[in-house]
């Protein structure tokens, strides 16, 4: 301590103040030992007939002993619980009870909404996630039917249900959706947001099922494989997808992976009309011809990236003019035109998904290069 | 003079940078975002102006008296009534820097020890800075040099890492609300930035004091843009969530997920702004116990570290009664506070010292404006 050597006295104090810091230091009031904890991998929260909420947990035996108490039996690598009450952390504290070890949420990676509670409004699930920092914001989240069934089902070759959504929500071209982007999504400017839908297939598996719109807290739609493209698509976030496609005058079908797009977003004022077009770029590669075709010309080839590009059309226009019908701005049109004309966002804002989106008019251009034809059949 | 040790130009303007920046992690993006939304990267600018101010008051001031803090020169200009003068100071940085020691709880107690009684966590903390400033100053900064280098490292890996959740679009449409919201969120960070008054106690220490000013106006735009750069990761990560969340530089870094096996860098954001907070706190307990010494006279300033600290930290135990009032005093009532103790005050010191003609007497004490060069 630079004071100097210590004299006599300065010594005794030094000790003194060692064995005083005994008393602090032998309290360590927040260790959390792997024993003492259940460690939550997911939550599932849904509302019930009659408006209650019920909770689901998931929790992760790492041990994988054999589980010899309460709740729901499904194996020996994960045990669920549920239970209902007012509001969430109540349901959570009945669990807790149940749980008899203290509940561990800092490894929680996935959230599923039950569809009542999805349809119901999840603000409450949204607060109680955003305002614990304990929660892991960056979980990914599902809707499903019912959330205890989800869990419920281990598929094959994984050890947890929550493992196996956690992968879901990563497969190529499905965009994980956290709860951090929910939240951020469902307050933005266009008030609207999608959410994957997981159901189960079958008594070991489980599957994506195309995603479920929200309008601000409220699921008000829900698009299949299809549509959840082209939305994708137009939200410019990575996606794959598969198109068929006949071609005139010939038989059978051609199909095409679409490996990369890009969206560009192009909002104008037209008077006081807002028009948005959406110019879309995909390069491709020809995966099937059914047709007898030769590759070789590119005539051919000519008319099969037509013939793409006017399906692709379809599929975009038939997605926006869904989502204008559900009146959810799930695109980000709203950001769009936030940024480009902040004046007369201000006047649009209010009723932006009640009349300004669902009247907009939307032009869609979409440009496809088949970039690698597979052989040329010749 | 009291404080025996030398500190380089350099090192003040380290010791200020850190100590400024360190209290982006607390809830003043919050502040800032809260009213300048979308902008809320420019409210370092005007803040720093504020800053500038403080920092030039203690400058001149220091011209005209070297060798001495405000605590001496207060008497020589105002006679009797700078023998009260000073008291405001010194109340007033104990409770700022209780304020500082209470959010550094407050963080560590909502955000990962949740059972650790609060006094305990704000215990520990002075206790530390009371022996660090028992050190002296050079002490305390090369403390700061060794622990900005750590820091420094750290926080540029994560910064790096956090990258890929970058949409930088968030920042648009720019000036959405005009200058007014930029100012108005201004007033968080302004209140951090006045404490650049706080110099008035380093400057009589630094070795080549004609290049002083240099280093304090690069310590100061230093800690501008690493707000700066701070507030812009927040926006890019957070979007519009940013006035959410009480501690959103925190929320921002969790969030980091490189390829889904480099996960819950959180902690480091901790032990990263433990450092900072700790100079922090250990800056203005530094001045409080030098203060305190001069004001009364004493022989030597240590021996007042501990129960200074032990003060401190039952100020900071009801300072506010909680972190909702907390951030309801920094978004601007704090500002008006520290702007009229270090801003106000030291206004009128220089304007009386320039009216009646008051300087330091050449030779005096031994220290003089040329020898130190």
């Amino acid at each position: 301590m630079g004071a100097g050597p210590l004299k006599g006295g300065g010594k005794r104090a030094l000790c003194l103040l060692w064995v005083a810091s005994l008393l602090i230091l032998s309290g360590c009031w927040d260790r959390k030992e792997l024993n003492e904890i259940a460690l939550i991998r997911a939550i599932g929260i849904d509302r019930t007939e009659d408006g209650q909420v019920e909770v689901t947990l998931l929790q992760a035996i790492p041990q994988r002993a054999e589980d010899a108490g309460g709740g729901e039996k499904t194996g020996g690598t994960q045990r669920v619980l549920s239970a209902r009450s007012i509001n969430i952390p109540e349901a959570k504290a009945k669990l807790q009870q149940k749980l008899g070890r203290e509940i561990f949420t800092g490894h929680q990676e996935v959230v599923v909404f039950g569809e009542r509670m999805a349809r119901t409004g999840i603000r409450e699930a949204l607060d109680y996630m955003a305002r614990q920092p304990q929660v892991r914001l960056d979980a990914v989240v599902f809707v499903s039917d019912s959330p205890k069934e989800i869990f419920t089902t281990i598929p094959l070759a994984e050890i947890t249900a929550s493992e196996s959504l956690y992968k879901l929500a990563r497969v190529k071209g499905y965009t994980e959706i956290t709860v951090m982007r929910v939240l951020r999504e469902v307050t933005g400017d266009a008030k609207s947001t999608v959410i994957p839908v997981v159901k189960k297939t079958g008594k070991k598996s489980l599957s994506l099922d195309g995603v479920a719109v929200f309008r601000g807290e409220r699921m008000v739609d829900h698009l299949d494989r299809k549509s959840k493209e082209g939305l994708m698509w137009i939200r410019n976030e990575y996606t794959t997808g598969t198109v068929n496609t006949r071609i005139k005058g010939e038989k059978g079908y051609v199909a095409m992976k679409v490996d990369r797009t890009k969206t560009e977003l192009i909002p104008k004022m037209k008077g006081k009309k807002p028009h948005m077009t959406i110019r879309m770029t995909s390069e491709n590669v020809l995966t099937y011809n059914g047709t007898d075709m030769d590759l070789y010309f590119p005539s051919n080839m000519d008319r099969i990236t037509r013939e793409m590009e006017k399906q692709l059309r379809h599929r975009l226009r038939w997605t926006v003019e869904r989502l204008q019908k559900d009146r959810a701005d799930a695109f980000g049109f709203a950001e769009v035109f936030h940024r480009k004309y902040p004046k007369e966002w201000a006047r649009m804002k209010k009723d932006w998904n009640q009349r300004v989106f669902p009247r907009m008019d939307v032009d869609v251009q979409v440009f496809v290069k088949i970039r690698w034809p597979g052989m040329t059949d010749s | 003079m009291i404080e025996k040790g030398r500190i380089s130009g350099g090192q003040m303007a380290l010791l200020l940078f850190v100590s400024t920046i360190g209290i982006t992690v607390a809830t003043i993006p919050y502040l800032a975002a809260k009213w300048a939304k979308q902008d809320m990267w420019m409210t370092p600018v005007p803040a720093a102006a504020s800053g500038l101010v403080a920092f030039f008051l203690a400058y001149f001031l220091h011209r005209r008296f070297p060798g001495e803090t405000v605590i001496q020169y207060c008497p020589r200009i105002l006679g009797w009534l700078g023998k009260v003068i000073p008291l405001v100071f010194l109340l007033t940085y104990i409770h700022a820097n209780s304020f500082v020691l209470r959010i550094y709880a407050d963080f560590v107690n909502g955000v990962f020890l949740q059972k650790t009684p609060q006094v305990v966590v704000m215990g520990g903390m002075a206790l530390l800075c009371a022996a660090a400033v028992r050190g002296g100053l050079e002490t305390v900064a090369r403390t700061a040099q060794f622990l900005a280098l750590l820091t420094a490292g750290i926080l540029g890996v994560v910064t790096f890492l956090s990258m890929p959740e970058w949409e930088m679009s968030n920042m648009l449409p720019i000036l959405e609300h005009g200058f007014r919201s930029v100012a108005r969120g201004a007033a968080a960070p302004a209140s951090w930035f006045n404490d650049f008054f706080i110099a008035t106690f380093l400057l009589p220490h630094v070795r080549k004091r004609d290049k002083a000013a240099r280093w304090g106006v690069v310590g100061l735009v230093g800690s501008m843009l690493m707000l700066m750069l701070f507030h812009l990761i927040i926006l890019f990560i957070l979007g519009n969530q940013a006035d959410r969340f009480l501690f959103p530089l925190f929320e921002a870094f969790r969030l980091i997920n490189l390829a889904g096996f480099l996960e819950h860098v959180d902690a480091f954001l901790l032990a990263i702004w433990l450092f900072i907070i700790f100079i922090k706190i250990t800056l203005m307990h530094y001045a409080v116990v030098l203060g305190t010494a001069q004001w009364l006279g004493l022989a030597d300033y240590k021996p007042l570290s501990l129960p200074i600290a032990l003060l401190l930290v039952a100020v900071g135990g009801w300072t506010v009664p909680t972190l909702t009032d907390l951030n309801q005093f920094f978004d601007g009532e704090s500002f008006v506070y520290s702007s009229l103790v270090q801003i106000a005050i030291p206004l009128s010191l220089l304007a009386v010292a320039v009216i009646r003609r008051v300087k330091r007497p050449r030779g005096e004490d031994g220290t003089s404006w040329e020898r130190d060069r």
